[in-house]
Protein backbone atom coordinates (compact mmCIF):
# COMPACT_ATOMS: atom_id res chain seq x y z
CA UNK A 1 0.00 0.00 0.00
CA UNK A 2 2.99 2.34 0.73
CA UNK A 3 4.10 2.04 -2.82
CA UNK A 4 1.01 2.56 -4.23
CA UNK A 5 0.50 5.61 -2.62
CA UNK A 6 4.32 6.87 -3.24
CA UNK A 7 3.51 6.16 -6.64
CA UNK A 8 0.39 8.41 -6.54
CA UNK A 9 1.57 11.24 -4.40
CA UNK A 10 4.58 11.49 -7.10
CA UNK A 11 4.53 15.14 -8.24
CA UNK A 12 2.76 16.42 -5.18
CA UNK A 13 5.19 14.92 -2.17
CA UNK A 14 7.51 12.37 -3.00
CA UNK A 15 10.13 13.78 -5.32
CA UNK A 16 9.93 17.68 -4.10
CA UNK A 17 7.70 18.38 -1.30
CA UNK A 18 9.84 21.23 0.23
CA UNK A 19 9.35 23.32 -3.59
CA UNK A 20 6.15 22.71 -3.17
CA UNK A 21 5.78 23.71 0.28
CA UNK A 22 7.54 27.04 -0.74
CA UNK A 23 5.41 27.57 -4.24
CA UNK A 24 1.92 26.91 -2.08
CA UNK A 25 3.32 29.73 0.29
CA UNK A 26 4.24 32.48 -2.24
CA UNK A 27 1.18 31.27 -4.08
CA UNK A 28 -0.63 32.34 -0.40
CA UNK A 29 1.33 35.55 0.11
CA UNK A 30 0.90 37.12 -3.05
CA UNK A 31 -3.10 36.49 -2.64
CA UNK A 32 -3.20 38.02 0.35
CA UNK A 33 -1.05 41.10 -0.88
CA UNK A 34 -3.43 41.15 -3.67
CA UNK A 35 -6.58 41.39 -1.19
CA UNK A 36 -4.49 43.75 0.85
CA UNK A 37 -4.10 45.89 -2.32
CA UNK A 38 -7.46 45.11 -4.18
CA UNK A 39 -9.89 45.49 -1.09
CA UNK A 40 -10.80 47.63 1.54
CA UNK A 41 -7.42 48.54 2.81
CA UNK A 42 -5.94 50.29 -0.44
CA UNK A 43 -8.23 50.61 -3.77
CA UNK A 44 -11.64 48.58 -2.46
CA UNK A 45 -12.52 47.18 -5.44
CA UNK A 46 -13.40 43.94 -3.92
CA UNK A 47 -14.53 42.77 -0.29
CA UNK A 48 -12.00 40.50 1.94
CA UNK A 49 -15.05 37.81 1.48
CA UNK A 50 -15.35 38.27 -2.24
CA UNK A 51 -11.57 37.94 -2.51
CA UNK A 52 -11.51 34.29 0.07
CA UNK A 53 -14.03 33.08 -2.62
CA UNK A 54 -12.13 33.67 -5.56
CA UNK A 55 -9.11 31.89 -3.44
CA UNK A 56 -11.70 29.32 -2.36
CA UNK A 57 -12.97 28.80 -6.02
CA UNK A 58 -9.16 28.60 -7.81
CA UNK A 59 -7.94 25.97 -4.74
CA UNK A 60 -10.72 23.65 -6.04
CA UNK A 61 -9.84 23.86 -9.27
CA UNK A 62 -6.28 23.35 -9.00
CA UNK A 63 -6.89 20.32 -6.71
CA UNK A 64 -9.84 18.63 -8.93
CA UNK A 65 -7.53 20.00 -11.99
CA UNK A 66 -4.35 17.56 -10.36
CA UNK A 67 -6.78 14.55 -9.47
CA UNK A 68 -8.45 14.43 -13.27
CA UNK A 69 -4.98 15.15 -14.64
CA UNK A 70 -3.56 11.74 -12.64
CA UNK A 71 -6.34 9.89 -13.64
CA UNK A 72 -6.03 10.96 -17.26
CA UNK A 73 -2.34 9.88 -17.15
CA UNK A 74 -2.87 6.63 -15.71
CA UNK A 75 -5.57 6.12 -18.24
CA UNK A 76 -3.29 7.39 -21.14
CA UNK A 77 -0.56 4.99 -20.12
CA UNK A 78 -2.55 1.66 -19.08
CA UNK A 79 -1.56 2.46 -15.72
CA UNK A 80 -4.66 0.69 -14.19
CA UNK A 81 -3.66 -2.62 -16.05
CA UNK A 82 -0.32 -2.67 -15.21
CA UNK A 83 -0.77 -2.26 -11.27
CA UNK A 84 -3.62 -5.02 -11.82
CA UNK A 85 -0.66 -7.01 -13.76
CA UNK A 86 1.29 -6.76 -10.32
CA UNK A 87 0.57 -9.23 -7.22
CA UNK A 88 -1.55 -6.52 -5.11
CA UNK A 89 -5.60 -6.51 -4.17
CA UNK A 90 -7.35 -4.43 -6.66
CA UNK A 91 -8.50 -3.11 -3.69
CA UNK A 92 -5.52 -1.42 -2.60
CA UNK A 93 -5.88 0.53 -5.99
CA UNK A 94 -8.91 1.85 -5.38
CA UNK A 95 -7.79 2.89 -1.23
CA UNK A 96 -5.19 4.08 -2.89
CA UNK A 97 -6.91 6.63 -5.27
CA UNK A 98 -9.21 7.36 -2.39
CA UNK A 99 -6.92 8.17 -0.30
CA UNK A 100 -4.41 10.26 -2.56
CA UNK A 101 -7.50 12.14 -3.07
CA UNK A 102 -8.63 12.46 0.89
CA UNK A 103 -4.76 14.14 1.28
CA UNK A 104 -5.05 16.54 -1.61
CA UNK A 105 -8.57 17.44 0.16
CA UNK A 106 -6.74 18.04 3.53
CA UNK A 107 -3.74 20.30 2.15
CA UNK A 108 -6.26 22.36 0.26
CA UNK A 109 -8.03 22.43 3.85
CA UNK A 110 -5.32 23.96 5.04
CA UNK A 111 -3.85 25.87 2.37
CA UNK A 112 -6.86 27.06 2.18
CA UNK A 113 -8.05 28.09 6.36
CA UNK A 114 -4.69 29.31 6.18
CA UNK A 115 -5.11 32.10 3.35
CA UNK A 116 -8.17 32.91 4.32
CA UNK A 117 -7.67 33.76 7.86
CA UNK A 118 -4.74 35.33 7.60
CA UNK A 119 -6.58 37.68 5.02
CA UNK A 120 -9.30 38.12 7.27
CA UNK A 121 -6.90 38.80 10.38
CA UNK A 122 -4.84 41.49 7.98
CA UNK A 123 -7.33 42.99 5.83
CA UNK A 124 -10.60 43.10 8.12
CA UNK A 125 -11.61 40.87 11.33
CA UNK A 126 -11.65 37.13 11.50
CA UNK A 127 -14.66 35.22 12.93
CA UNK A 128 -15.36 32.01 13.12
CA UNK A 129 -18.43 32.09 10.98
CA UNK A 130 -16.88 33.95 7.87
CA UNK A 131 -14.10 31.40 8.35
CA UNK A 132 -16.76 28.46 7.91
CA UNK A 133 -16.98 29.10 4.37
CA UNK A 134 -13.99 27.21 3.73
CA UNK A 135 -15.85 24.10 5.05
CA UNK A 136 -18.36 24.79 2.11
CA UNK A 137 -15.98 25.15 -0.59
CA UNK A 138 -13.90 22.47 0.38
CA UNK A 139 -17.21 20.19 1.24
CA UNK A 140 -17.61 20.71 -2.96
CA UNK A 141 -14.15 19.68 -3.91
CA UNK A 142 -14.29 16.41 -1.93
CA UNK A 143 -17.99 15.51 -3.30
CA UNK A 144 -16.98 16.22 -6.77
CA UNK A 145 -13.78 14.19 -6.54
CA UNK A 146 -15.56 11.38 -4.57
CA UNK A 147 -18.27 11.36 -7.88
CA UNK A 148 -15.25 11.61 -10.17
CA UNK A 149 -13.09 8.29 -8.58
CA UNK A 150 -16.74 6.46 -8.44
CA UNK A 151 -17.24 7.26 -11.70
CA UNK A 152 -13.17 6.43 -13.12
CA UNK A 153 -13.72 3.13 -11.24
CA UNK A 154 -17.66 1.75 -12.85
CA UNK A 155 -17.31 3.67 -16.27
CA UNK A 156 -13.06 4.37 -16.96
CA UNK A 157 -11.91 7.34 -17.87
CA UNK A 158 -14.44 8.52 -20.11
CA UNK A 159 -16.67 10.12 -18.20
CA UNK A 160 -14.74 11.60 -15.16
CA UNK A 161 -14.82 14.95 -16.91
CA UNK A 162 -18.62 15.02 -17.57
CA UNK A 163 -18.79 14.17 -13.86
CA UNK A 164 -16.72 16.84 -12.43
CA UNK A 165 -19.12 19.51 -14.09
CA UNK A 166 -22.03 17.64 -13.35
CA UNK A 167 -21.57 17.05 -9.52
CA UNK A 168 -20.56 20.97 -9.42
CA UNK A 169 -23.55 21.95 -10.56
CA UNK A 170 -25.48 19.32 -8.21
CA UNK A 171 -23.60 20.79 -5.40
CA UNK A 172 -24.32 24.53 -6.16
CA UNK A 173 -27.50 23.20 -6.69
CA UNK A 174 -28.37 22.31 -3.30
CA UNK A 175 -26.19 24.62 -1.24
CA UNK A 176 -26.31 27.61 -3.18
CA UNK A 177 -29.71 28.05 -2.88
CA UNK A 178 -29.68 27.15 0.65
CA UNK A 179 -27.12 29.65 1.17
CA UNK A 180 -29.04 32.55 0.07
CA UNK A 181 -31.95 31.53 2.35
CA UNK A 182 -29.99 30.95 5.29
CA UNK A 183 -32.55 33.58 7.14
CA UNK A 184 -35.72 32.11 6.34
CA UNK A 185 -34.04 28.64 7.55
CA UNK A 186 -32.78 29.59 10.44
CA UNK A 187 -29.43 27.89 10.17
CA UNK A 188 -26.38 29.91 10.66
CA UNK A 189 -23.51 29.66 8.03
CA UNK A 190 -21.23 27.65 10.41
CA UNK A 191 -24.54 24.95 10.69
CA UNK A 192 -25.36 24.96 6.79
CA UNK A 193 -21.54 24.76 6.23
CA UNK A 194 -21.24 22.00 8.62
CA UNK A 195 -23.93 19.99 7.25
CA UNK A 196 -22.47 20.41 4.07
CA UNK A 197 -19.00 19.02 5.27
CA UNK A 198 -20.46 16.49 6.88
CA UNK A 199 -22.86 15.09 3.93
CA UNK A 200 -19.67 15.23 1.53
CA UNK A 201 -17.54 13.00 3.92
CA UNK A 202 -20.62 10.74 3.84
CA UNK A 203 -21.05 10.56 -0.04
CA UNK A 204 -17.14 9.84 0.12
CA UNK A 205 -17.26 7.45 2.37
CA UNK A 206 -20.42 5.29 0.79
CA UNK A 207 -18.40 6.22 -3.21
CA UNK A 208 -15.39 4.63 -1.74
CA UNK A 209 -16.85 1.67 -0.40
CA UNK A 210 -19.23 1.24 -3.81
CA UNK A 211 -16.16 1.63 -5.79
CA UNK A 212 -14.04 -1.58 -3.91
CA UNK A 213 -16.95 -3.54 -4.38
CA UNK A 214 -17.45 -2.63 -7.66
CA UNK A 215 -13.91 -3.47 -8.72
CA UNK A 216 -14.06 -6.56 -6.38
CA UNK A 217 -16.80 -7.75 -8.56
CA UNK A 218 -16.39 -6.92 -11.66
CA UNK A 219 -12.97 -5.66 -11.97
CA UNK A 220 -11.29 -2.14 -12.86
CA UNK A 221 -12.64 -1.08 -16.21
CA UNK A 222 -10.44 -1.29 -19.28
CA UNK A 223 -7.99 1.44 -20.22
CA UNK A 224 -7.59 2.33 -23.74
CA UNK A 225 -4.04 4.47 -24.98
CA UNK A 226 -6.24 7.43 -25.87
CA UNK A 227 -8.03 7.78 -22.72
CA UNK A 228 -11.54 8.38 -24.55
CA UNK A 229 -12.39 5.14 -26.64
CA UNK A 230 -12.87 1.85 -25.22
CA UNK A 231 -13.08 -0.04 -28.33
CA UNK A 232 -12.48 -3.36 -26.77
CA UNK A 233 -9.53 -5.62 -28.54
CA UNK A 234 -10.74 -8.84 -28.79
CA UNK B 1 -5.97 -30.39 -25.25
CA UNK B 2 -5.01 -33.66 -22.76
CA UNK B 3 -1.32 -33.60 -20.68
CA UNK B 4 -1.01 -36.66 -19.03
CA UNK B 5 0.24 -36.71 -14.99
CA UNK B 6 2.06 -33.66 -15.97
CA UNK B 7 2.01 -30.26 -13.85
CA UNK B 8 -0.18 -27.97 -15.32
CA UNK B 9 1.32 -23.81 -14.58
CA UNK B 10 -2.14 -23.20 -16.38
CA UNK B 11 -5.74 -24.68 -16.87
CA UNK B 12 -8.61 -22.83 -18.25
CA UNK B 13 -11.62 -24.43 -18.58
CA UNK B 14 -14.79 -23.50 -20.01
CA UNK B 15 -14.27 -19.74 -20.54
CA UNK B 16 -16.80 -17.57 -21.62
CA UNK B 17 -17.34 -13.82 -21.92
CA UNK B 18 -19.98 -12.48 -23.85
CA UNK B 19 -19.32 -8.43 -25.27
CA UNK B 20 -22.90 -7.18 -27.43
CA UNK B 21 -20.23 -8.04 -30.98
CA UNK B 22 -18.32 -10.41 -30.04
CA UNK B 23 -18.52 -13.90 -27.81
CA UNK B 24 -15.66 -16.42 -26.59
CA UNK B 25 -17.01 -19.77 -26.14
CA UNK B 26 -15.94 -22.65 -23.78
CA UNK B 27 -12.27 -21.99 -24.04
CA UNK B 28 -10.11 -24.46 -22.59
CA UNK B 29 -6.56 -24.18 -22.68
CA UNK B 30 -3.82 -26.04 -20.53
CA UNK B 31 -0.49 -25.82 -20.27
CA UNK B 32 2.16 -27.86 -18.69
CA UNK B 33 5.53 -26.84 -17.47
CA UNK B 34 8.31 -26.69 -20.02
CA UNK B 35 6.23 -25.61 -23.15
CA UNK B 36 5.81 -22.73 -25.60
CA UNK B 37 2.50 -22.91 -26.33
CA UNK B 38 1.53 -20.49 -29.24
CA UNK B 39 -1.99 -19.18 -29.71
CA UNK B 40 -2.95 -18.28 -32.89
CA UNK B 41 -5.93 -16.78 -34.24
CA UNK B 42 -6.98 -13.74 -36.74
CA UNK B 43 -6.91 -9.93 -35.22
CA UNK B 44 -10.71 -10.16 -33.20
CA UNK B 45 -10.37 -14.16 -32.51
CA UNK B 46 -10.88 -13.35 -28.96
CA UNK B 47 -6.56 -14.10 -28.16
CA UNK B 48 -6.64 -10.57 -25.84
CA UNK B 49 -10.01 -11.51 -24.23
CA UNK B 50 -8.68 -14.97 -23.09
CA UNK B 51 -5.22 -13.55 -22.11
CA UNK B 52 -7.04 -11.08 -19.89
CA UNK B 53 -9.28 -13.36 -18.42
CA UNK B 54 -6.13 -15.29 -17.26
CA UNK B 55 -4.84 -12.27 -15.72
CA UNK B 56 -7.75 -11.11 -14.15
CA UNK B 57 -8.04 -7.62 -16.15
CA UNK B 58 -11.42 -8.18 -17.54
CA UNK B 59 -14.19 -10.52 -15.51
CA UNK B 60 -15.01 -13.81 -17.68
CA UNK B 61 -19.09 -14.55 -17.18
CA UNK B 62 -18.32 -18.49 -17.09
CA UNK B 63 -15.37 -20.69 -16.41
CA UNK B 64 -12.49 -22.15 -14.32
CA UNK B 65 -8.98 -20.78 -14.25
CA UNK B 66 -5.74 -22.20 -12.51
CA UNK B 67 -2.58 -20.79 -12.74
CA UNK B 68 0.03 -23.40 -11.02
CA UNK B 69 -2.85 -24.98 -9.18
CA UNK B 70 -4.31 -22.18 -7.47
CA UNK B 71 -7.76 -20.92 -8.58
CA UNK B 72 -7.81 -17.12 -10.37
CA UNK B 73 -9.06 -14.84 -8.88
CA UNK B 74 -9.39 -16.07 -5.50
CA UNK B 75 -5.38 -16.54 -5.11
CA UNK B 76 -5.04 -13.50 -7.54
CA UNK B 77 -1.94 -12.12 -5.28
CA UNK B 78 -0.45 -15.47 -5.07
CA UNK B 79 -0.47 -16.05 -8.65
CA UNK B 80 0.98 -12.85 -9.95
CA UNK B 81 4.12 -13.18 -7.99
CA UNK B 82 4.99 -16.03 -10.46
CA UNK B 83 2.92 -14.99 -13.40
CA UNK B 84 4.43 -12.56 -16.30
CA UNK B 85 2.71 -10.60 -18.63
CA UNK B 86 2.67 -8.56 -21.49
CA UNK B 87 -0.31 -6.86 -23.16
CA UNK B 88 -0.72 -6.26 -26.47
CA UNK B 89 0.39 -2.41 -26.23
CA UNK B 90 3.18 -1.90 -23.63
CA UNK B 91 1.37 -1.23 -20.17
CA UNK B 92 4.49 1.45 -19.20
CA UNK B 93 4.07 4.35 -18.29
CA UNK B 94 5.90 7.18 -20.50
CA UNK B 95 6.76 9.97 -18.16
CA UNK B 96 8.88 7.61 -16.28
CA UNK B 97 12.11 6.52 -17.08
CA UNK B 98 13.52 2.43 -16.93
CA UNK B 99 15.14 3.03 -13.97
CA UNK B 100 11.41 4.73 -12.49
CA UNK B 101 9.56 1.67 -13.30
CA UNK B 102 12.04 -0.89 -12.69
CA UNK B 103 12.64 0.88 -8.84
CA UNK B 104 8.66 0.51 -8.33
CA UNK B 105 7.89 -2.43 -10.16
CA UNK B 106 10.58 -4.59 -7.80
CA UNK B 107 9.25 -3.81 -4.80
CA UNK B 108 6.09 -5.79 -5.45
CA UNK B 109 8.20 -8.98 -5.57
CA UNK B 110 10.47 -11.18 -2.98
CA UNK B 111 12.05 -13.02 -5.83
CA UNK B 112 13.44 -9.97 -7.84
CA UNK B 113 16.27 -10.92 -9.81
CA UNK B 114 18.62 -7.81 -10.01
CA UNK B 115 21.31 -9.08 -11.76
CA UNK B 116 18.54 -10.89 -14.50
CA UNK B 117 17.55 -7.30 -15.17
CA UNK B 118 20.71 -5.81 -15.86
CA UNK B 119 21.96 -8.49 -18.10
CA UNK B 120 18.49 -7.89 -20.23
CA UNK B 121 18.86 -4.47 -20.43
CA UNK B 122 22.29 -4.73 -21.65
CA UNK B 123 21.49 -7.25 -23.92
CA UNK B 124 18.91 -5.46 -25.47
CA UNK B 125 20.81 -2.09 -25.03
CA UNK B 126 18.50 -0.19 -22.91
CA UNK B 127 19.43 3.08 -20.93
CA UNK B 128 17.96 3.17 -17.82
CA UNK B 129 17.96 6.65 -17.44
CA UNK B 130 15.65 6.85 -20.77
CA UNK B 131 12.38 7.59 -20.23
CA UNK B 132 9.93 5.35 -21.49
CA UNK B 133 8.31 7.93 -24.19
CA UNK B 134 11.81 8.04 -25.91
CA UNK B 135 11.76 4.32 -26.57
CA UNK B 136 10.80 2.74 -30.00
CA UNK B 137 7.98 0.64 -30.18
CA UNK B 138 10.13 -2.57 -30.15
CA UNK B 139 12.35 -1.07 -27.33
CA UNK B 140 9.21 -0.91 -25.28
CA UNK B 141 8.13 -4.50 -26.07
CA UNK B 142 11.96 -5.59 -25.03
CA UNK B 143 11.58 -3.03 -21.72
CA UNK B 144 8.13 -5.14 -20.89
CA UNK B 145 9.55 -8.36 -21.29
CA UNK B 146 12.36 -7.36 -19.43
CA UNK B 147 9.87 -5.69 -16.60
CA UNK B 148 7.46 -9.11 -16.95
CA UNK B 149 10.46 -11.63 -16.23
CA UNK B 150 12.42 -9.52 -13.74
CA UNK B 151 11.07 -11.39 -10.78
CA UNK B 152 11.29 -14.97 -12.55
CA UNK B 153 7.86 -15.96 -12.92
CA UNK B 154 6.99 -19.41 -13.39
CA UNK B 155 4.35 -18.46 -16.52
CA UNK B 156 4.21 -15.94 -18.76
CA UNK B 157 1.70 -14.49 -20.55
CA UNK B 158 2.55 -12.28 -23.49
CA UNK B 159 -0.18 -10.83 -25.76
CA UNK B 160 0.42 -9.95 -29.12
CA UNK B 161 4.21 -9.08 -28.25
CA UNK B 162 5.84 -9.46 -31.74
CA UNK B 163 2.86 -7.52 -33.69
CA UNK B 164 4.26 -4.91 -35.38
CA UNK B 165 7.87 -5.50 -35.06
CA UNK B 166 10.53 -5.25 -37.47
CA UNK B 167 11.88 -9.23 -37.81
CA UNK B 168 15.58 -8.12 -36.49
CA UNK B 169 13.49 -7.21 -32.80
CA UNK B 170 11.02 -9.88 -33.66
CA UNK B 171 14.11 -12.40 -33.51
CA UNK B 172 15.40 -11.11 -30.37
CA UNK B 173 12.11 -11.30 -28.51
CA UNK B 174 11.94 -14.80 -29.40
CA UNK B 175 15.48 -16.01 -28.99
CA UNK B 176 14.33 -14.21 -24.92
CA UNK B 177 11.42 -16.32 -24.84
CA UNK B 178 13.64 -19.57 -26.16
CA UNK B 179 16.14 -18.45 -23.36
CA UNK B 180 13.07 -18.20 -20.66
CA UNK B 181 11.93 -21.77 -21.13
CA UNK B 182 15.55 -22.82 -20.84
CA UNK B 183 14.43 -23.95 -16.86
CA UNK B 184 11.58 -26.35 -17.51
CA UNK B 185 9.23 -25.19 -14.84
CA UNK B 186 8.60 -22.63 -16.73
CA UNK B 187 6.25 -22.05 -19.67
CA UNK B 188 5.21 -19.38 -21.93
CA UNK B 189 1.68 -18.45 -23.44
CA UNK B 190 2.37 -16.67 -26.38
CA UNK B 191 -0.48 -15.11 -28.50
CA UNK B 192 0.02 -14.27 -32.28
CA UNK B 193 -1.72 -13.79 -35.59
CA UNK B 194 2.22 -14.22 -37.14
CA UNK B 195 2.38 -18.04 -37.61
CA UNK B 196 5.78 -18.14 -38.42
CA UNK B 197 6.66 -16.97 -35.11
CA UNK B 198 4.46 -19.59 -33.82
CA UNK B 199 6.10 -22.25 -36.04
CA UNK B 200 9.93 -21.35 -34.94
CA UNK B 201 9.30 -21.02 -31.26
CA UNK B 202 6.20 -23.52 -29.97
CA UNK B 203 5.71 -26.92 -28.76
CA UNK B 204 2.12 -26.65 -28.75
CA UNK B 205 -0.25 -24.66 -31.52
CA UNK B 206 -3.47 -23.54 -29.93
CA UNK B 207 -5.64 -21.86 -32.86
CA UNK B 208 -8.98 -19.61 -31.57
CA UNK B 209 -11.45 -18.52 -34.63
CA UNK B 210 -14.33 -16.02 -33.72
CA UNK B 211 -14.16 -17.08 -29.93
CA UNK B 212 -13.73 -20.69 -30.02
CA UNK B 213 -10.75 -22.98 -30.06
CA UNK B 214 -10.53 -24.69 -33.49
CA UNK B 215 -7.99 -27.17 -32.40
CA UNK B 216 -5.20 -27.05 -29.51
CA UNK B 217 -2.29 -30.03 -30.45
CA UNK B 218 1.35 -30.64 -30.38
CA UNK B 219 2.81 -28.71 -33.02
CA UNK B 220 5.21 -31.57 -34.74
CA UNK B 221 2.18 -34.36 -34.34
CA UNK B 222 -0.15 -31.61 -35.93
CA UNK B 223 2.14 -30.77 -38.54
CA UNK B 224 2.94 -34.70 -39.26
CA UNK B 225 -0.90 -35.25 -39.51
CA UNK B 226 -2.19 -32.81 -41.98
CA UNK B 227 -1.04 -32.88 -45.96
CA UNK B 228 -1.97 -31.43 -49.39
CA UNK B 229 -2.50 -34.29 -51.76
CA UNK B 230 -1.76 -33.24 -54.63
CA UNK B 231 -3.04 -35.85 -57.64
CA UNK B 232 -1.77 -35.25 -61.14
CA UNK B 233 -4.29 -35.47 -64.60
CA UNK B 234 -7.43 -35.55 -64.71
CA UNK B 235 -7.94 -39.36 -64.47
CA UNK B 236 -7.68 -38.79 -60.84
CA UNK B 237 -10.92 -37.06 -60.09
CA UNK B 238 -12.36 -40.73 -58.38
CA UNK B 239 -9.26 -40.21 -55.78
CA UNK B 240 -10.84 -37.00 -54.38
CA UNK B 241 -14.14 -38.82 -53.68
CA UNK B 242 -11.74 -40.66 -50.52
CA UNK B 243 -13.48 -39.55 -47.29
CA UNK B 244 -9.77 -39.01 -45.95
CA UNK B 245 -9.84 -35.36 -47.88
CA UNK B 246 -11.21 -32.40 -48.01
CA UNK B 247 -11.56 -29.42 -49.48
CA UNK B 248 -10.84 -31.22 -52.64
CA UNK B 249 -10.32 -28.52 -56.03
CA UNK B 250 -9.07 -28.96 -59.66
CA UNK B 251 -6.62 -27.50 -60.45
CA UNK B 252 -4.90 -26.58 -64.01
CA UNK B 253 -2.79 -29.53 -63.89
CA UNK B 254 -4.95 -32.16 -61.56
CA UNK B 255 -6.79 -32.25 -58.10
CA UNK B 256 -5.21 -30.79 -54.78
CA UNK B 257 -7.45 -32.28 -52.05
CA UNK B 258 -6.20 -31.95 -48.16
CA UNK B 259 -5.97 -34.88 -45.06
CA UNK B 260 -5.79 -34.84 -41.48
CA UNK B 261 -4.96 -38.58 -41.45
CA UNK B 262 -2.09 -38.76 -43.30
CA UNK B 263 -0.47 -42.04 -42.28
CA UNK B 264 -3.92 -43.71 -43.39
CA UNK B 265 -4.31 -41.99 -46.32
CA UNK B 266 -0.85 -43.12 -47.41
CA UNK B 267 -1.95 -46.94 -46.42
CA UNK B 268 -4.77 -47.08 -48.53
CA UNK B 269 -4.58 -44.56 -51.41
CA UNK B 270 -3.36 -46.01 -54.97
CA UNK B 271 -2.58 -44.31 -58.06
CA UNK B 272 -0.57 -41.30 -59.06
CA UNK B 273 -0.33 -38.82 -56.19
CA UNK B 274 2.30 -36.73 -53.93
CA UNK B 275 2.23 -35.00 -50.61
CA UNK B 276 3.44 -31.71 -49.54
CA UNK B 277 3.95 -30.70 -45.96
CA UNK B 278 1.99 -27.59 -44.81
CA UNK B 279 3.60 -25.17 -42.99
CA UNK B 280 1.70 -23.86 -39.91
CA UNK B 281 0.37 -20.68 -41.91
CA UNK B 282 -0.90 -22.78 -44.39
CA UNK B 283 -2.93 -24.88 -42.01
CA UNK B 284 -3.85 -21.87 -39.96
CA UNK B 285 -5.79 -20.54 -42.99
CA UNK B 286 -7.02 -24.08 -44.15
CA UNK B 287 -8.60 -24.59 -40.87
CA UNK B 288 -10.22 -21.00 -40.29
CA UNK B 289 -11.11 -21.26 -43.49
CA UNK B 290 -9.98 -17.67 -44.48
CA UNK B 291 -7.61 -16.71 -47.18
CA UNK B 292 -5.74 -14.47 -44.79
CA UNK B 293 -3.75 -15.01 -41.78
Amino acid sequence: MNVLMQRELEGELASDLKERIIYYAMYGTVLIVLTWLLGPRVLDWFSIMGMNRFVSVMAIIVVSSTINEKLKNDSSNRQMSFLQTLPVPKSQLVHAKFLHMLLMWAMAFVWLSAVTSVNLLLNGSWTFELWTHVWGFTSASLFIQAMALLCYFSKGYRGVQAVFYLSALAWAAIFIPLGLTLKETGLSKGELWGTALIAAFIICGISWRIAVRKVNARGIPEENRDDFVTDEVY
Amino acid sequence: MTHNNEQLLLDVRHLTKTYPDFQLKDVNVSLPAGTIMGFLGRNGAGKSTTMKAIMDLIKPDEGAIHILGMPMPEEEVAVKEQVGYVGDTPLLNNAWTMEQTLRFARQFYPNWNEEAVEQNLERFAIAKDKKISALSKGMKVKASLILATAHEPKLLLLDEPTSGLDPVVRTEVLEMLLDFVQDENRSVLFSSHITSDVEKIADWVTVLDDGHIVFSEDKESLLDRYRRIVIPGKSGQQATDSPLLFHCQATAGGYIGYTDRFQQFRKFATGNWHAERLTLEELFVLLTGRKEA
